[in-house]
């Protein structure tokens, strides 16, 4: 029965599993035909109208198409009055034709007013749901209904999966859809037109991915031309509301201009009037005016006059009273002249007097000093005489003294060198010097003198102006002496007549003084002399002066006295004169003002009249103004309007075509993705599995042949055929792989599937069902191969023992036998074995074949394991890898085209509530190629400046190595993208886009990435390489702390140019759920490993015991306890039980690794891992399972009968 | 008090509404140091009687006594160290462990018990001195037969059952055999049961005892049992 069991796991996973594939696509495209999902979906910026729809409809390819209205709006549930709280719902116009809603409960509504509700959410049928009147305005003015009673529940194929969508308002993210009839909207131009195209191929097939681009690409140009019919009427229209706005305003403008002016001419005229009143007023003001002030000036000259005229009065009698002062002083000053003068004149004549004296005095001082001069002068010239005479004699002296020293001088030397020959001739020194010559020559010495005479005749020789003889010698001595002797006298003399001559010199020095003295005396008396009669004559002068002065004076004072008297009299008449005028001019004023008084009254009565005249002339311009004021106001309005919509209308751009495939739909995408995984894992497990078991019931028939044996060997022996005694065996295990098949197949067909599609139904809920695909191809395959594989291990076995003797055959086969093993070689380790551990030993070198089925066997499931726990190792971690540590970033915002610097700036101003930080660059897709192997990649291009904060969004490293950013030419590629086109460091890469721009870079290293294929380069690089700076199209954002995401994503969305924000979080969750769904298969698989670890290990194990039933009851016999006799059998399973785990963890890896290449989703690229939970998990769960089969068997080796066992052959 | 007691010893089979009394009533007694040998014809319940006294089977009904002990009383447990320790086994196909050499098959059964004898000194004792290293498939039958016995004495026990020891062994073999366990019993006092259809062994026992159908026949006693060598069949 093991047989059988073992069949149905093995071809039941491996066809249930094979099969849930298609199974969940058949689900899925069943779905969508039913629902009439769309092919392609057709939208423009301005939307499509009507006549777009046509020309859809009409183009061949076009299978159906239809218009749908759609729009986010925040809603109210049910009795929720409190506002929407952020809830966003997307309204659908319910179609009929084209992606059709299923209806799971109720009926479709058949009202504005009622709606489909999304089955997701829930709700039932009766509850309400309304949209909120905190939406803007252009979104309310969108609905022409807004409260909507719920009448059904259904799915729709928009949504396949849980994922709604992100919103610009309210929580960023879409919870529901609801469907309502499409008269509720008010809008020109459906949202987008979806379409269905002829013939399309299954759905999830790579054919209709194939024939999608295909349709795609020819769609193209219809959408180039919707775009441009689009474009064309829009601005028509614009154009025909414009001109009629322009109309309406030059209307208005001219009915205000009219009026205006009738208005601005009758205030014309009433100012005028106005004007004219006043101007009168103000004449009679003036004139009442000029006639005070003349009053006033009349009064003031009055006054003017009278204080004049008694001032005058006054001044003269001042005058009056000075003069007269005047003439009593002037009178008083004459006497004092007079007395002054008198005494001048006196002293005059005394200074004449003395004067004369001085003169006199002077004159004999003269005649004095004329007298010494003449004495001096005459002893001085004796002076000079004497003084000549002296000079003369003094030289004389001079001249003899010269001639007596050079006398002097020859004779000394002379009388040094008689000496000198002398002291020589006679040989020593006789004459110290001349001197002693000299000496000795006077005093007489005849030696001196005979001496000197020889020498002297000696010397005549030579000089012959020299003495002769001594005597000659001696003479010229004295003669010199004599000289001397004269001289000397004379010299005396000189010397008495010299002082002499001194003494006289200072007499006259003394007389000469005096005489300087007289002189000086004399002049400074001349002087005085003359200084003395000056004055004289200055006073002579002014006393003439002062006499004349004198007579004037008294002339005037008589004459003023006659003035004076005149005055007095005048001026009486003068008063009189003053008063009565004044009194004349006082009546007059008094008269004017009365005239004035009376004229003021008519004045004011006048003025009157005109402030009520003007007052309501100002009402009434008021009025007039304010009105005019606001008329023009609204035609200025309206110019500036019709300015914009111009601007407007020239802004207006033929709008961008969008023509979407289904990849473009998430819950689509995502479904494939899924169905992906499935296959992937489908490819390889299960294959496995059928291996595995193949080989288990392999070992397990021969196994029942051989225990068979004898049986066999008695038919043989009975005379049976060969062929008769094997077709037995053959028809049993081939009736039990059949049923076997069957079973499994049929249960795996269902099974399965269902189990991964309840996984699923986490994700999706359009069918609750899954539909049941029974591949007859692969079923046929697998209960072909396994048919065959049992039936010719069967005839095999078989044909072993049909070769044989029935003799042998009958015979219990002989136990193998014993050998020696290697290990006995080594008695280091051996001795030290215990019995049963050699017994072990031995064992499982013995039965070789059975070990390694065992070993492998366990190998294989705890490979199994391994691997069901890598995948979900591998796939799980990815996400957390990919964002913990390789994608920072919190958002990628995707603009409608490059941002000029300025944009750049208002986006992170703007956003900088919800981003803390933004890095902007170039995002486009590109082919990548190179081994001849091509794939699609997005290409980043990031500016010089930004590359040093790109370590913040992304972190480029490859295992623990941090990689640097690429330089100029190179480009840094991810790991997926590496593998796939079989790339590394150093390769060149070629890239290639859809406008034909190409680059060849040269790859500079390769980044750990598991979530989509990214490259990087620098913006410089792609400028050099197409000649174009790239556009920064796109932004990694940073979200800021703090901060809701769905909050966030709305806020950024808001934000102009903002086409779409995708979360990291988001990514993250639907991969997670992915990945949630992925954890029903991975335990399915476990499941099933174990299953069939279990089932491996029992079936080997029980063979074993099976063979050795007799060595086992025999050492029971011995006396082995039970559990003693146990582990003799059991010990070998430990070791293998570890042999296998330990095999099976590299196997695991290996086949874990293969599975995860395997698994070939877009998105995605994973890297096989195994966490070490999961290796402690697979090694133990086999343990496990080893030690559980153990423990069975135990129980079966208690019941051994030993008796029964050791009968055996008897 | 006998060495060996049976005392109304009933051994009933039941396989669903099938029963099969195998043992019926079965009395005897076997002193210590006696060769008793057991007759009878096959299916007699020789075995069953061999298997119940060697604690490999359990009796439905009555008592078995060895050294005064109520064998049939134990549990499991004691059962297990009953044979263990007291009882030698010599089966009719040596039942050896292959993959054990003969001094190691001796080894095998000596080390679980008390107060085992010298494994290879046994193994020569039953003239296998020159094979200690060989394994049984490299030794004659009489040599496997000869492990055996060593085997079964190498326990030191106080009982040596034989069943059939000499069925797959040819004459003089066989009388060899017969001969050492002969020996055995006569050398170390220790008492040998052995089982065998052959009436011919009768007369080298001290005791027969003929079993037939399930019940005790006869029990004879031999006061001059002759010896192997002198027997001829």
């Amino acid at each position: 029965m093991a047989i059988l069991a073992i069949i149905v796991l093995g071809s039941g996973f491996f066809v249930g599993l094979r099969v849930s594939r298609e199974a969940m696509t058949a689900t899925g495209a069943r779905y969508l035909e039913e629902t009439r999902f769309h092919d392609f979906t057709i939208s423009t910026a301005l939307g499509l109208t009507d006549s777009e729809l046509e020309t859809i409809r009409r183009h061949p390819e076009v299978e159906a198409a239809e218009g749908s209205f759609n729009a986010n709006a925040l809603v109210e549930i049910g009795g929720d009055t409190g506002g929407s709280s952020g809830v966003v719902y997307s309204f659908y116009s319910l179609p009929s034709e084209v992606d059709v809603p299923a209806l799971r409960e109720g009926r479709l509504p058949s009202a504005p007013d009622e709606c489909l509700a999304d089955a997701w959410t829930h709700m039932s049928v009766g509850e309400k749901i309304r949209v909120a009147p905190e939406n803007d305005e252009d979104t309310l003015e969108l609905f022409t209904v807004r409260e909507f009673t719920v009448t059904g529940i259904a799915t729709s194929p928009l949504y396949l999966n849980y994922e709604r969508g992100s919103a610009s308002i309210g929580t960023g993210s879409v919870t529901a859809f609801c469907y309502v009839l499409p008269e509720v909207f008010d809008s020109e131009y459906y949202t987008s037109v979806n379409v269905r195209t002829a013939d399309m191929p299954e759905s999830f097939t790579d054919d209709y991915d194939q024939r999608s681009e295909e349709l795609e690409d020819e769609l193209q140009t219809l959408g180039e031309t919707l775009a441009q019919s689009r474009y064309d009427t829009v601005v028509a229209d614009a154009q025909k509301e414009l001109d009629e706005g322009i109309a309406d305003y030059e209307e208005g403008l001219e009915e205000y201009n009219t009026q205006r002016a009738d208005a601005d001419r009758e205030l014309a005229d009433a100012a005028k009037e106005l004007e004219d009143a006043k101007k009168e007023l103000e004449d009679a003001a003036q004139k009442l005016e000029d006639g005070r002030r003349e009053i006033d000036e009349g009064w003031r000259e009055l006054e003017d006059a009278e204080t004049q005229g008694r001032q005058e009065i006054r001044e003269a009698q001042d005058e009056l009273d000075a003069a007269r002062v005047t003439l009593v002083d002037g009178e008083k000053s004459y006497e004092d002249g007079l007395v002054l003068y008198e005494q001048g004149l006196a002293d005059y004549n005394a200074g004449l007097e003395e004067y004369n004296k001085n003169y006199s005095e002077y004159e004999a001082g003269e005649a004095a000093y004329a007298q010494g001069l003449e004495q001096y002068n005459a002893g001085l010239a004796e002076y000079r005489e004497n003084e000549a005479l002296l000079k003369a004699a003094g030289e004389e002296l001079e001249a003899a003294r010269a001639q007596l020293e050079e006398n002097q001088a020859s004779l000394d030397t002379l009388l040094d060198t008689l000496a000198g020959l002398i002291n020589s001739y006679v040989g020593s020194t006789l004459y110290s010097d001349g001197a002693a010559l000299k000496d000795a020559l006077l005093a007489g010495d005849p030696i001196a003198v005979y001496a000197v005479d020889t020498a002297l005749a000696a010397l005549a020789a030579y000089d012959s102006s020299l003495p002769k003889d001594s005597a000659e010698l001696i003479g010229a001595i004295n003669a010199l002496a004599a000289g001397w002797e004269e001289y000397n006298k004379n010299l005396d003399e000189y010397n008495a007549a010299m002082d002499e001559l001194a003494d006289a010199w200072v007499t006259l020095e003394a007389a000469r003084e005096d005489l300087e003295i007289t002189r000086t005396m004399l002049d400074a008396a001349k002087a005085q002399l003359e200084d003395g009669w000056a004055e004289l004559e200055d006073a002579r002068l002014q006393l003439e002066s002062s006499q004349g002065e004198l007579e004037a004076a008294r002339a005037q004072l008589d004459e003023g006295w006659l003035d004076y008297n005149t005055g007095l009299a005048r001026l009486m008449d003068a008063r009189e004169e003053l008063e009565r005028s004044l009194r004349e001019a006082r009546s007059e004023l008094v008269d004017a003002q009365a005239e004035i008084d009376e004229g003021q009254k008519e004045y004011d009565e006048g003025l009157q009249e005109y402030e009520d005249g003007l007052r309501e002339y100002e009402e009434a311009k008021a009025e007039a103004d304010e009105e005019f004021a606001d008329a023009k106001q609204e035609l200025d309005d309206a110019l500036a309007e019709i300015e914009d919509a111009k601007a407007e209308i020239a802004d207006i751009e033929v709008p961008e075509s969008y023509i979407l495939g289904r990849w473009a739909n998430v819950g689509y995408a995502c479904f494939e993705n899924d169905t992906g995984i499935v296959r992937s894992i489908s490819k390889v497990f299960p294959l496995f599995f059928f291996l595995v078991a193949a080989l288990m019931c392999t070992t397990t028939i021969s196994r029942m042949v051989e225990e068979q044996r004898t049986q066999l060997g008695v038919l043989m022996a009975l005379g049976y055929k060969p062929a008769a005694i094997a077709w037995k065996f053959l028809f049993y295990s081939g009736v039990a792989t059949i049923l076997g098949c069957a079973m499994g197949i049929l249960s795996g067909s269902a099974l399965i599937p269902l189990v991964v599609w309840q996984a699923y139904k986490i994700m999706y809920n359009f069918s609750d069902e899954i539909i049941y695909y029974f591949d007859v191809e692969l079923s046929s395959v697998t209960f072909a191969a396994y048919l065959a594989s049992m039936l010719i291990v069967t005839w095999v076995s078989c044909r072993r023992e049909l070769s044989d003797t029935p003799a042998n055959v009958i015979r219990p086969k002989a136990p193998k036998a014993g050998k020696r093993v290697l290990l006995e070689r080594v008695p280091f380790i051996w001795r030290r074995l215990s019995f049963l551990w050699k017994v072990t030993v031995r064992n499982i070198f013995r039965y070789k074949q059975r070990v390694l089925m065992m070993v492998l066997g366990i190998a294989g499931c705890t490979a199994l394991m391994l691997t069901g726990m890598g995948i979900r190792d591998s796939i799980q971690n990815v996400v957390d890898y990919q964002f913990d540590e390789i994608s920072h970033y919190d958002f990628t915002v995707t603009f409608d085209g490059g941002l000029t610097p300025e944009e750049r700036e208002e986006f992170t101003s703007g956003a900088e509530n919800s981003a803390s930080e933004t890095l902007f660059l170039h995002q486009s897709s590109f082919t990548a190629t190179a081994n001849r192997t091509e794939k699609d990649v997005e290409l980043c291009a990031v500016e010089t400046d930004c590359i040093g904060r790109i370590e913040d969004f992304v972190d480029f490293h490859r295992g623990s190595t941090h990689l640097p950013f690429p330089e100029v030419g190179q480009v840094l590629v991810n790991s997926g993208l590496a593998e796939d086109l079989d790339i590394g460091a150093g390769d060149e890469i070629a890239l290639r886009n859809g406008d034909g721009e190409e680059l060849t870079l040269t790859v500079s290293g390769v980044y750990d990435n598991y979530i989509y294929n990214c490259i990087y380069i620098s913006a410089s690089t792609y400028l050099e390489e197409t000649g174009r700076e790239p556009e920064a199209n796109s932004a990694m954002v940073l979200k800021a702390e703090g901060v809701d995401t769905g909050a966030a994503i709305a806020d950024i969305l808001g934000m102009e140019h903002v086409v779409n924000v995708s979360a990291s979080e988001d990514l993250r969750a639907r991969i997670g759920s992915m990945m949630a769904s992925l954890i029903y298969i991975v335990l399915l698989t476990i499941g099933c490993a174990a299953a069939l670890a279990f089932v491996v290990i029992y079936n080997l194990t029980n063979i074993n015991i099976t063979e050795r039933l007799r060595e086992i009851a025999t050492v029971k016999v011995l006396g082995f306890y039970d559990k003693e006799s146990a582990m003799y059998v059991l010990r070998e399973n430990i070791i293998l039980t570890v042999l296998g785990a330990a095999a099976g963890i590299p196997l695991g890896l290996a086949l874990n690794a293969y599975v995860i290449h395997a698994i070939d989703i877009d998105l995605i690229s994973f890297r096989p891992r195994v966490l070490l939970p999961s290796y402690i998990l697979a090694v133990a769960l086999t343990f496990l399972f080893s030690l559980l089969v153990d423990l069975m068997m135990c129980l079966k080796l208690n019941k051994i009968n030993t008796a029964e066992a050791l009968k055996a052959a008897e | 008090m006998s060495f060996i007691e049976f005392e109304n010893v009933k051994k009933v089979y039941t396989n669903g509404e099938v029963s099969i009394e195998a043992l019926r009533d079965v009395s005897f007694t076997v002193e210590r140091g006696e060769v008793c040998v057991i007759v009878g014809p096959s299916g007699a319940g020789k075995t069953t009687l061999l298997n119940i006294l060697g604690g490999m089977d359990t009796l439905t009904s009555g008592k078995i006594r060895l050294d005064g002990k109520e064998v049939s009383a134990y549990d499991k447990r004691s059962l297990i160290t009953y044979r263990r320790r007291d009882v030698g086994f010599v089966f009719q196909f040596y039942n050896l462990i292959e993959n054990l050499t003969a001094l190691e098959n001796v080894e095998l059964a000596a080390q679980i018990c008390e107060h085992p004898l010298d494994a290879a000194e046994t193994l020569r004792q039953v003239g296998l001195g020159e094979r200690l290293n060989n394994f049984p498939s490299q030794l004659s039958g009489g040599e496997q037969q000869r492990v055996a016995i060593a085997r079964a004495l190498a326990k030191n026990p106080k009982l040596l059952l034989c069943d059939e020891p000499t069925g797959a062994l040819d004459y003089n073999t066989g009388k060899s055999i017969l001969q050492l366990l002969e020996d055995t019993s006569r050398k170390s006092g220790m008492t040998v049961i052995i089982i065998t259809h052959n009436s011919a062994l009768t007369s080298m026992a001290d005791r027969v005892v003929t079993v037939r159908n399930g019940g005790i026949r006869s029990v004879k006693l031999n006061p001059s049992p002759t010896p192997i060598s002198e027997i001829e069949w």
